[in-house]
C-alpha cells in the first residue's frame, strides 16, 4: 500500500513537471503585436508604446478591474464584452455606475491600431487618450484620475506590475493609458470566414454569401471599406435627427451635424444593437433603413439619398455575407478573456 | 591574456574617441543668467478677487460670487530693449494658474540672460503641438493625472484653457438649491485632423519701465494683474442669465477675445 502511495506521488510530480515545461517561458512565447499582411499600415505608433507581455498583462488586469470606477462596481469589461466583440451586448446605450445611462452605444473594440478616431463623434484622436473618457464620465465610471492613480499606487500588486512593464516606481497617467492600449491593440480580429476566403480558400464562403459579398462591394464598401470595414470617416446616414449633434459636437461645424463615425462591421452579427444610439436591434432593421428609410437632411451623405435600392432578397444576401465577418477565434480567445 | 588585450584595445579606442570630441578652442564664457519671478494677482475690476464669499457685480448689474478662476499660461517670450528676445524653453514654459492656489500664482522663469527687458508675451492656453503630444510629454502643469485633472476635456481631447465658474446671489429666503451656476470653460486648439475652433490667444504686455536684470539680484519680478471680470466684459458683454454656460461653441471665441485683454502690468521690480 505504501509503495502504491509513493508510486502515486511520483506519478503526480511527473505529470506536474510536464505540465510546467509546457509553459516554461511565457515571455518567450508571447508574440506581441503582429499586423496581418492584408491590412493597411497601422496608425498606432508602436515605437512609442511597443506591446510586451508585462504591459499586456497589466492592461488586461486593468481592463477587467472595477478599481477604475469610483465605487469599484464598473470595469471596462462591464460594457466591453468579448462575446460581443467588446461591445455591450443587447444594450442600446451604455449603462454605467449607479445604473446611470449614457447617450450612446458602447462600440466594439477590435483592430484599434488602425483607428484614426475614437468615440462616435471622433472627439478623441489617440487610443491612449480614450480610457480617461469612460473612467471620468459621471455616467460611466465616475472616477477622478488623481484618485485612481492613488488607489493604484496604494496597491502593491499594481505597483510591481507597473514597475515591470514601464520601469516606473509609481503609477502615472501616461503608463496607465499605455498599458490599456497594449491590451486593446492586441485585440485583433482577422480570422473570420471572410478572411479565410481572402487567403485563398474559395469554399470558405457559400454561393449565397459570395453574392452578398459582391452586393456589399457595390453598395456598402465605399464607407465600410474592407478589410477593416470602415473608412475612418463621419457620415450622416439619414437617421431621425436628435439632440445628439454627432461630429459637430467636437468640430463645431454645421457641415458635421448628425455625422457619426463609420463603425467597423467585423463581428457585426455579435455586436447588436446597432447605430450610435442602439436604435436598430437587428441587421434586418439596419438593411431596411439603408434600402428605403433614409430621412432627408442637409448633411445626409449624397450616396444614400433615395436609399440604396436593395431588394428584400439582396438585403438578406448582404446579411449572409456580414455574418461571414464573425471571428469566433477572436470572440473566444482566452488571452483576452476575463 | 587575450581578453585583457582586447579590453585594453577598447579602452584605447574610447580614450582616442573622447580626445577627439574635446573642443579645440577655449570655451566662450557662459552668458550670465538670473531668474525673473512673475506674480499674477487676481482681481474683479479694482478689488482683489476673494473666492466664494464676496459678492461682485458686472456692468449690467448682475450679481455673483466666484467659485473658480483657473487658466493656462504658456510659451512665454521676454523681449529686450535691443530687440532680441529670450524664449522660455519648451520643457519649462507651461503653467497652470489657479485662484484657489496661491503658490500657482507665482512662477519663476530661470536661466534668463541678464539685460534690459521691456516686454513680455505669452499664450493663454496650450499650443496645438503640445496638445497633440503623448501623455508622457505632457507632464507638470499639463499632467491630466494630477495638476491638470480638471482642466482637460476627455470627450474632445484637449485642455480647457480657462475656467471661470460663478454662482448667482440668492436673495435672503430664496431657494439656493435652484441656483444655476455660471460656467465658462474655454478651450479649443484648432483640431488635429479637422479644423475647429481655435481659442488660443496671445498676450503682449509692455512693461512701461524697463526691467534691468543683473546677475546677482534676487528681486527681479513682473507683477501682472488678471481681471477675471474682463472674461465677461469687453468686446462682448456676457449676459450671465442668457448664456449661463459656455464651453465649446462658436460663442466661446467671444469670451476668449474678452480675456485676451484681462492682463495688465502693475509693477516691475529690478
Amino acid at each position: 500500500m505504501r509503495a502504491f502511495k509513493i508510486f502515486l506521488a511520483c506519478l503526480f510530480f511527473i505529470v506536474l513537471s510536464q505540465a510546467c515545461t509546457k509553459e516554461i517561458n511565457p515571455e518567450a512565447s508571447f508574440k506581441g503585436f503582429e499586423a496581418p499582411i492584408n491590412f493597411p499600415l497601422v496608425r498606432y505608433n508602436f515605437s512609442a508604446n511597443p506591446v510586451n507581455k508585462a504591459g499586456f498583462d497589466l492592461g488586461k488586469k486593468l481592463f477587467y478591474d472595477g478599481i477604475l470606477s469610483r465605487d469599484g462596481s464598473i470595469s471596462c469589461g462591464s460594457c466591453h464584452q468579448q462575446a460581443a466583440a467588446f461591445a455591450h451586448l443587447d444594450h442600446t446605450i451604455s449603462h454605467g455606475i449607479d445604473d446611470k445611462l449614457g447617450n450612446r452605444n458602447a462600440p466594439v473594440l477590435q483592430n484599434t491600431a488602425w483607428q484614426k478616431y475614437f468615440a462616435w463623434d471622433g472627439g478623441i484622436f489617440h487610443l491612449d487618450e480614450f480610457p480617461i473618457n469612460p473612467i471620468t464620465n459621471p455616467v460611466e465610471m465616475d472616477e477622478k484620475m488623481p484618485e485612481l492613480l492613488s488607489k493604484l499606487n496604494a496597491n502593491s500588486t499594481y505597483r510591481a506590475m507597473f514597475k515591470k512593464a514601464f520601469n516606473k516606481d509609481s503609477v502615472d497617467y501616461a503608463s496607465l493609458t499605455m498599458a490599456l492600449s497594449q491590451f486593446m491593440n492586441m485585440l485583433l480580429s482577422n480570422q473570420s470566414r471572410y478572411d479565410e476566403y481572402l487567403r485563398g480558400n474559395t469554399s470558405a464562403l457559400s454561393e449565397n454569401e459570395k453574392v452578398g459579398l459582391n452586393l456589399f462591394m457595390n453598395k456598402c464598401n465605399s464607407c465600410h471599406t474592407a478589410p477593416l470595414f470602415t473608412d475612418n470617416k463621419f457620415h450622416n446616414t439619414g437617421l431621425i435627427t436628435s439632440s445628439d449633434l454627432g461630429r459637430a459636437t467636437v468640430t463645431v461645424q454645421d457641415s458635421d451635424l448628425y455625422k457619426f463615425k463609420t463603425p467597423s462591421l467585423r463581428n457585426v452579427e455579435k455586436s447588436y444593437p446597432y447605430n450610435h444610439n442602439g436604435r436598430a436591434a437587428t441587421l434586418e432593421a439596419v438593411l431596411k433603413h439603408y434600402a428605403s428609410e433614409i430621412k432627408p437632411g442637409t448633411t445626409v451623405d449624397s450616396r444614400l439619398i433615395g436609399g440604396l435600392g436593395l431588394t428584400a432578397l439582396e438585403q438578406q444576401q448582404i446579411i449572409a455575407f456580414l455574418k461571414t465577418l464573425t471571428d469566433t477565434h477572436f470572440l473566444t480567445d482566452s488571452r483576452f478573456s476575463e | 591574456m587575450k581578453a585583457l588585450k582586447s579590453k585594453l584595445f577598447v579602452l584605447l579606442i574610447t580614450v582616442v574617441f573622447f580626445a577627439q570630441c574635446k573642443p579645440e578652442s577655449p570655451a566662450v564664457p557662459a552668458t550670465q543668467t538670473n531668474t525673473i519671478a512673475i506674480k499674477f494677482n487676481h482681481y474683479i475690476a479694482d478689488s482683489l478677487l476673494v473666492l466664494n464669499t464676496v459678492n461682485y457685480s458686472n456692468s449690467i448689474e448682475q450679481n455673483f460670487t466666484v467659485d473658480k478662476f483657473n487658466y493656462f499660461i504658456s510659451n512665454i517670450i521676454l523681449e529686450k530693449t535691443d530687440g532680441t528676445s529670450y524664449i522660455v524653453p519648451q520643457d519649462s514654459c507651461y503653467f497652470l494658474i489657479k485662484s484657489s492656489n496661491k503658490a500657482s500664482q507665482n512662477i519663476n522663469i530661470k536661466n534668463i540672460p541678464v539685460g534690459n527687458y521691456c516686454k513680455i508675451s505669452f499664450m493663454i492656453g496650450v499650443d496645438s503641438a503640445r496638445s497633440c503630444m503623448p501623455a508622457s510629454a505632457r507632464t507638470g502643469a499639463l499632467n491630466v493625472g494630477a495638476a491638470a485633472a480638471d482642466m482637460y476635456w476627455t470627450w474632445n481631447t484637449g485642455y480647457i484653457f480657462l475656467k471661470l465658474q460663478c454662482m448667482p446671489i440668492i436673495p435672503k429666503g430664496g431657494d439656493s438649491s435652484a441656483a444655476i451656476p455660471y460656467v465658462y470653460h474655454i478651450g479649443g486648439y484648432g483640431g488635429l485632423n479637422n479644423p475647429t475652433l481655435n481659442n488660443i490667444r496671445l498676450v503682449h504686455l509692455n512693461f512701461g519701465e524697463n526691467l534691468n536684470l543683473i546677475a546677482n539680484s534676487t528681486t527681479a519680478q513682473i507683477t501682472i494683474k488678471a481681471d477675471a471680470l474682463k472674461v465677461l466684459e469687453g468686446s462682448t458683454q456676457v449676459d450671465l442669465n442668457n448664456t449661463p454656460t459656455v464651453m465649446l461653441t462658436p460663442y466661446s471665441a467671444n469670451i476668449a477675445n474678452n480675456y485676451q485683454n484681462m492682463f495688465s502690468i502693475t509693477h516691475i521690480t529690478n
